[in-house]
């Protein structure tokens, strides 16, 4: 039952994002064909400096319509970021908190299948469109013919990190943190709009927000506490002075990701029990 | 073989208010039965905890022996009064989704109750009138072949038309062995139909035996009993 959950969970999304990722490839594409057009026509190849000191008409047009075409580009990239997370959180709330509700709890599917078609839908959204805005930046620099340098940085920089002592062992840490926030972040939006619902349910969002809110605070709270204690025994000092900087950034790392993966568990199995037992639909 | 719905001493608070209070009672097998009661007197939410959507607060809800879960929901085909519809699906994307996540689902019935009713399954159902929902709906629970149907407002919102269409369909599509649950207060439309009746009054049960019965002994029909009961 939870490919079919997750089945309709990416029909849903898809029918938004994937025009969103056609607009912005679309938008990628003739923003590069205009630089490369201003390039020949009003730059020097050389050093990007004017080539022509009296543009004439053309030109001008052309560079009118580079620079609203650049600026779509970026509002694009920052639409696809916010959509993402914007059609995660309605999506939720719409089908499981809205009237579709009645339909999905009545369907004879577990309620972690529910979840779970729903957390892996929302990471898998989450990855493309990740995947998507780096593929249209890429492009957008390659076009503008920087990407030789760019690559050069890039390897360059590769080849830098890789002569670090303890690096494979930092990115597989680097690259199960950002899979398991892939996770997490979802949760932990079911789990703001499902206490939301809860506490106010007469005002779901408004209540989502309020959990939000009430528990970047107890972090703030926790943390402050955390580095008190730490900094009493003059731990963290004492880590930072004594390690290398491979090994704090992995211990930051480790902070991380231990605390994602027991806020995560918590905050899936109290979302679960509210669906389970307390979920009053309107 | 255990009764296809018992509820036991069910009760369901709501802070102090007991929207159901003490509620014990059997559904047979192969009973059309009238759910009866004014606009708060627990219908609804009887309804809702016997699909699992609520947890009572004491007492129990048996289907075929087991409290709501994956199983009862395979056998309960719900209505609810609200409309549940994805509302960028067309009608025939929904009968696939019930298709997919119901084995009981008959594709072909449900076809042919669409083409009776004049709605094309190609409809996007976010440019149907609240009524075409509604039947869209109606005809998406009554293609199931379910043990249990139950329905909440069935007819509320659908033109009289309609309404006699409908309660022929909902007579000519269950199985002798299926049980039918139908909350109302339109309770001459479908007095005839009825086998059984329960009144709920307050979250209590105030009346509740075969439709033929209470007429015999109160003399009168469900519909003019029923104005007794709750004179306001």
């Amino acid at each position: 039952m939870l490919s079919k959950v997750l089945k309709y969970e990416n029909k849903a999304m898809s029918r938004i994002m994937l025009p969103l990722y056609a607009a912005l490839l679309a938008s990628t594409l003739v923003t590069g064909i205009l630089l490369l057009i201003s390039k020949v026509r009003l730059y020097n190849e050389d050093n990007f400096s004017y080539y022509l000191t009296q543009p004439d008409a053309v030109s001008r047009i052309l560079e009118i319509m580079t620079t609203v075409f650049m600026i779509s580009f970026f509002v694009l990239i920052a639409a696809v970021c916010v959509a993402t997370f914007i059609v995660i959180l309605l999506r939720f709330n719409k089908s499981c908190l809205g009237d579709e509700g009645y339909l999905t709890f009545t369907l004879p599917v577990s309620i972690d299948d529910q979840l779970w078609g729903r957390i892996l839908a929302s990471a898998i959204w989450s990855l493309l469109s990740l995947i998507v805005v780096f593929l249209s930046i890429i492009l957008l620099i390659a076009s503008a013919g920087l990407l030789p340098d760019f690559f050069e940085g890039f390897i360059d920089g590769l080849k830098e990190l890789f002569a670090t002592e303890g690096v494979v062992g930092f990115l597989v840490q680097f690259v199960c943190s950002m899979l398991v926030s892939l996770i997490t972040a979802p949760i932990a939006c079911f789990f703001c709009l499902t206490l939301g619902q809860l506490i106010m349910p007469k005002h779901r969002i408004a209540g989502a927000f309020i959990v939000y809110f009430g528990l970047s605070f107890i972090e703030q709270i926790l943390v402050s506490f955390l580095g008190y204690f730490g900094l009493k025994g003059d731990y963290l000092i004492d880590f930072m002075l004594e390690n290398d900087f491979m090994t704090i950034m992995r211990g930051t790392l480790w902070y991380e990701l231990i605390s994602l993966l027991i806020t995560g568990t918590i905050f899936y199995l109290v979302t679960r029990h509210i669906l389970k037992n307390r979920l009053n639909l309107e | 073989m255990a009764e296809l719905l018992e509820c036991k001493n069910l009760t369901k608070k709501f802070g102090s208010k007991a929207a159901l209070d003490d509620v014990t009672l059997t559904l047979g097998r192969g009973r059309i039965v009238g759910l009866l009661g004014p606009n708060g007197s627990g219908k609804t939410t009887l309804i809702k905890t016997i699909n699992g959507l609520l947890t009572p607060t004491s007492g129990e809800v048996l289907i075929n022996g087991e409290k709501p879960g994956i199983e009862s929901k395979k056998v309960i085909s719900y209505l609810p009064e609200r409309t549940y519809l994805n509302d960028w699906m067309k009608v025939k994307d929904m009968l696939q989704y019930f298709a997919d996540f119901y084995d009981d689902f008959n594709m072909n019935k449900a076809l042919e109750m669409l083409e009776r009713l004049h709605i094309d399954p190609k409809d996007r159902l976010k440019t149907l009138s609240k009524g075409t929902k509604e039947k869209v709906q109606l005809i998406l629970v009554m293609s199931r072949e379910a043990d249990l149907y139950i329905l909440d407002e069935p007819i509320g919102g659908v033109d009289p038309a309609s309404r006699d269409y409908i309660l022929d369909t909902i007579l000519s599509n269950y199985s002798e062995n299926a049980t039918l649950l139908i909350s109302t207060h339109l309770i001459t439309d479908i007095e005839k139909i009825l086998d059984d009746v329960i009144f709920l009054k307050d979250g209590h049960v105030v009346a509740n035996g075969s439709a033929e019965d209470i007429r015999a002994a109160q003399d009168c029909s469900i519909d003019a009993y029923f104005r007794e009961v709750f004179r306001c």
